[in-house]
């Protein structure tokens, strides 16, 4: 009997094609060293899916991003953005839980308005909000 | 559906968790990921201009696969450790009760040390895989590489790191 060994992870990841499949859960169902191996490569994969999701350092914030070019790449955003500067969001940005549709106008205006501030500013760079005002 | 253009803020607002995520299960060092997490969104705000709608998650990826490959040149560090002992150890039997031993070592800190012990390439694929949720095909219009060689260092990876914390577990 040949023993199976690449394909046994593959089908834990649900990425092994129908006739795969097929084979797998047959082979798996006759031969115990192959079910033994598929048990240890799930106690890897699970091992590394139980590490927590951590946060963004909280006190990490995106606070300049620009370049010149990006003031006539958007416009009109630049502008609402600058209108609507008093709501300026900061630390929270990068720490937000789960992502969400990329569509996020709201997000947009609210982010982009802190960064419309510092146009001046020609790198990426965190701060420490509070430690600049 | 109006589809408004992305900006680097929505990506750093629905993506930097997870770019910071991949970035300190690779390095292991939380300066390290957020100096990567900045590098990546510089790229980001760099390219969306070219960015063509349709393939998102492989187009992020590959940049933070680039940002990250790029960092580790910079700072000449060797990105894999050879781990001579723990290869071919796949069926071996470790003593009574090493399952159970397992289990309660299966700390956070020792799954990362087993994931840094890993060779590069394969601890990338293991992390896009089971720490950020990538399918196959999009780890591999990430890294550049064919899908078949996805599919071999993810379950090289699992091999590795299921022998290094069988060994962490048996003492
Ligand atoms: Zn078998």
């Amino acid at each position: 009997m040949t023993h199976l060994d690449l394909l046994l992870s593959v089908y834990l990841d649900g990425e092994t094609t129908p006739e795969e499949s097929r084979l797998v859960s047959q082979h798996i169902g006759e031969c115990l060293r192959c079910r033994r191996r598929l048990e240890a490569l799930n106690e890897a994969r699970t091992a590394v899916r139980s590490l927590p999701m951590l946060d963004m350092p909280a006190d990490l914030v995106p606070a300049a991003v620009t370049e010149t070019r990006q003031r006539r790449w958007h416009p009109a955003r630049w502008a609402a953005a600058a209108a609507a500067a008093a709501a300026i969001v900061t630390a929270t940005a990068l720490a937000l839980p789960d992502p969400e549709p990329l569509d996020l106008g709201d997000v947009t205006r609210q982010v982009g308005a802190r960064a419309a501030l510092d146009l001046g500013a020609n790198s990426l760079k965190f701060v420490v909000p509070g430690a600049e005002r | 559906m109006t589809h408004r253009p992305l900006s680097w803020e929505d990506v750093a607002r629905t993506h930097g968790r997870k770019i910071y995520n991949f970035a300190y299960r690779l390095c292991g060092d939380p300066h390290d990921a957020a100096d990567l997490v900045q590098e990546v969104l510089l790229r980001v705000r760099r390219g969306l201009e070219d960015f063509q709608p349709g393939s998102f998650e492989g187009w992020l990826w590959r940049i933070t696969h680039n940002a990250f490959i790029d960092e580790m040149r910079r700072r000449q560090r060797r990105p894999t450790a050879p781990l001579p002992e723990v290869v071919d150890r796949w069926d071996a039997q470790s003593s009574p009760g090493a399952d159970e031993q397992l289990a309660a070592m299966r700390l956070g800190d020792d799954i990362q040390a087993a994931l840094l012990e890993l060779p590069y390439e394969f601890r990338e694929a293991v992390v896009m895989c089971d720490v950020i949720g990538l399918s196959y095909e999009e780890i591999a219009a990430a890294v550049a590489v064919p899908v078949g060689t996805v599919r071999s260092r993810i379950h090289r990876g699992r091999r590795l790191l299921r022998a290094a914390l069988s060994q962490e577990a048996a003492g």
